[in-house]
């Protein structure tokens, strides 16, 4: 082939733009990016959770070497968890300028490493490294999609040395979220839904985002979707008339009572047949907020919801994603207070 | 004969306005259906009844309501404090209603309780930036209430960053930037029945007055000489206009431009002189406002923030206006 002045220009051009934007240059990313040092897994006592998908991972993982919440307080309000974590303090978030955990108090705490959850764009790879250089303290960020939960698990396990807790908690989520996939190729596919936000239930989760990947992993056709973008919209009232979905999911019981007792709601075949599903946060929500392995819970009470065979087993399994992912007994009145109905 | 060309132009643009925006969405509804709807008749799809009558006539009536009520509230302030600057928050109501939505939002209360501590919020500012007036007896009273609505609408902004950086980021903060951004989305019937009556309750004062915004554009001491009193002329319009204004924000959110830009516009047509001045507003108000909205709920696959459109459509108009006019 011969090498004309324009190809190699472009060659050249080429080079320059994946040296200049790296993760062009990827093909895939792994799912942990550490920054700074890694202590080996021996030597890590205390870790420091930079948000809620990290709260809820490390609670899951290894909460005998949380420091504390990054955004949960649960000393009220949660009698549903277990003393030895509603103990845990909430220190706030790490998050750039929106952080409102200082660095100084960072230092003060002494983490031996802290864990990020979530978005591995560059933006909060350049946050997680300016950390490192001003804090000394090593820096790991795990890429946050639920569909990842088994290797996210497993993988960060090994990082903190509690390998055979991430190994049982790895299977879980594999069951989960097999099963779903099962559902999703059979009756999933022929439902659609409307994820409801906001006061007046006009805020939404666009397909793709992190605030319905859970409902859609079930096979669920979100009704809302723009080529644009992946985060949230605000839609009319006239557009869900049109969509007419099948199921409106909520975490917010102000919502649901405007969904349900609004005239202007009624048209909509789904509020008519009762398929307004109010899925409280307890304080971690069951689809949406957080965005982290708390989902996995929710995936399966929607699975359940839909698959009737499915129904009997729920209480049973909750109990036991309590105990594997909270660390905490849950009782059968504390089930009937947090899934009044399924 | 000028003036009948332009008043027959504005209405009919008003008229076309109305029917585009009753006419024009997602749900299919065609002018058949809405003579129809119109005449009492029960359409073929008794979907379209709700689509009509509880989700686009009150968004069209809030639409005319708000754009009119806004124009009309920048063009008092912009007389009254002598200043083409001027829009209808120049005294801290929409911050204080944004501060007074943000507090109900964090704490996840539900939208009567958001649009009423929004109201309070807006009333509560403007109460309190009058007050501080009233201790800055040294200086010029027009000049200090806008620098002291600046400072007090600036210690709400910050008050409001302060709750973003304390709200959920996943939940609470979402909603409350939506709020901030404007627009007209969750209209009901409801807000329009408690929030039609306050804010013609605060036109009505502006409307009846207007030949007197005249003379407030005058020094103090001349329309004192003219028999007017100043003072309690200029309570009479503040409290007016902050009653539409926080009205329009708390069912709304904050609508920026319209409040700015129309009085500008409206110079161009009927000139300075408030009494054709005002009704030139608050028609010309209401058809920005409603085309605006058209195009918020019909452009995009969802919606699109308010507040952003009529930045945009209002932003680049005003710098052409301040390019081909000598003065504003």
């Amino acid at each position: 082939m011969d090498v004309t002045r324009r190809s190699l220009m472009q060659g050249l051009a080429g080079c320059g733009l994946l040296a200049a934007f790296p993760s062009l240059a990827r093909a895939e990313s792994p799912l942990l990016l550490p920054f700074g040092k890694m202590p080996m897994p021996g030597n890590i006592r205390q870790v420091l959770s930079a948000g809620a998908p990290a709260d809820m991972l490390l609670l899951a993982l290894a909460p005998q070497l949380l420091l504390g919440f990054s955004s949960f307080d649960l000393r009220q309000g949660a009698q549903w968890l277990s003393p030895s974590v509603t103990q845990l303090p909430k220190l706030g978030r790490l998050a750039g300028r929106a952080s409102t955990l200082s660095l100084e108090q960072l230092l003060a705490l002494k983490p031996d490493l802290i864990i990020d959850c979530g978005d591995i764009s560059d933006t909060f790879r350049s946050l997680a490294q300016r950390t490192v250089t001003q804090t000394n303290t090593p820096y790991l960020l795990v890429s946050g999609k639920l569909t990842d939960s088994p290797a996210q698990l497993k993988q960060t396990g090994a990082v903190l040395g509690v390998d055979s807790q991430a190994a049982q908690l790895a299977a879980t989520a594999e069951q989960i979220l097999g099963d779903a996939r099962t559902f999703a190729a059979s009756t999933g596919k022929n439902l659609s839904f409307y994820a409801a936000r906001g006061a007046r239930g006009l805020e939404t989760g666009v397909t793709g985002s992190l605030h319905t990947e859970a409902i859609e992993l079930l096979g669920l056709r979100n009704v809302v979707s723009d080529t644009d973008r992946k985060g949230l919209a605000q839609v009319s009232l006239e557009q869900i008339l049109l969509w007419q979905p099948d199921l409106i999911i909520t975490q917010d019981e102000a919502t649901w009572q405007h969904i349900t007792q609004s005239p202007q709601w009624r048209g909509i075949t789904a509020v008519k047949q009762q398929q307004v599903l109010l899925y409280r946060r307890f304080p971690f929500g069951w689809l949406d907020a957080p965005p982290g392995v708390n989902r996995l819970l929710g995936v399966r009470r929607l699975q359940a919801h839909l698959d009737s065979g499915l129904r009997s087993a729920f209480k049973a399994e909750m109990q036991q994603f309590f105990l594997q992912f909270f660390h905490s007994t849950l009782s059968d009145d504390d089930y009937r207070t947090l899934v009044p109905t399924i | 004969m000028k003036c009948v060309p332009v008043t027959a132009i504005i209405g009919l643009l008003l008229l076309s306005g109305m029917i585009l925006a009753l006419s024009a969405g997602k749900y299919p509804l065609g002018l058949s259906d809405i003579s129809q709807l119109l005449t009492g008749n029960p359409p073929h799809d008794p979907r379209l009844s709700i689509v009509f009558w509880q989700i686009r006539m009150p968004r069209m009536l809030a639409a005319l309501l708000i754009g009119a009520g806004l124009a009309a509230a920048g063009t008092t302030y912009q007389g009254m404090f002598r200043n083409p600057l001027v829009s209808p928050d120049i005294l801290g109501v929409s911050a204080g209603a944004g501060m007074g939505a943000s507090v109900a939002i964090l704490l996840g209360l539900s939208m009567l309780y958001i649009q009423g501590l929004a109201f309070v919020g807006g009333l509560l500012v403007v109460a309190l930036v009058c007050v501080i007036a009233r201790f800055t007896r040294r200086q010029d009273p027009v000049l200090s209430l806008v620098l002291i609505g600046i400072a007090i609408g600036t210690l709400c902004g910050a008050m409001i960053s302060l709750i973003k950086v304390l709200a959920d980021p996943y939940t609470e903060l979402p909603s409350i930037t939506f709020w901030l951004l404007g627009g007209l989305n969750t209209i009901t019937i409801n807000d329009l029945q408690v929030a039609a009556p306050l804010t013609l309750l605060g036109l009505l004062p502006l409307w009846l007055l207007r030949w007197r915004m005249n003379l407030l554009s005058l020094p103090d001491e001349e329309a004192s000489a003219m028999g007017v009193n100043v003072t309690r002329l200029r309570v009479i319009f503040i409290v007016s206009a902050t009653l539409v204004t926080a009205s329009a924000v708390a069912i709304a959110g904050i609508i920026g431009w319209v409040g700015l830009v129309v009085p500008h516009i409206c110079r161009i047509i009927t000139g300075a002189n408030n009494r054709q001045l005002l009704p030139m507003s608050m028609a010309v108000g209401a058809i920005l406002l409603l085309v605006t909205d058209t195009l918020a709920r019909t452009v995009s696959s969802v919606e699109l923030p308010l507040g952003i459109l009529t930045a945009m459509i209002g932003a680049p108009f005003f710098l052409l206006l301040l390019m081909r006019r000598e003065r504003l």
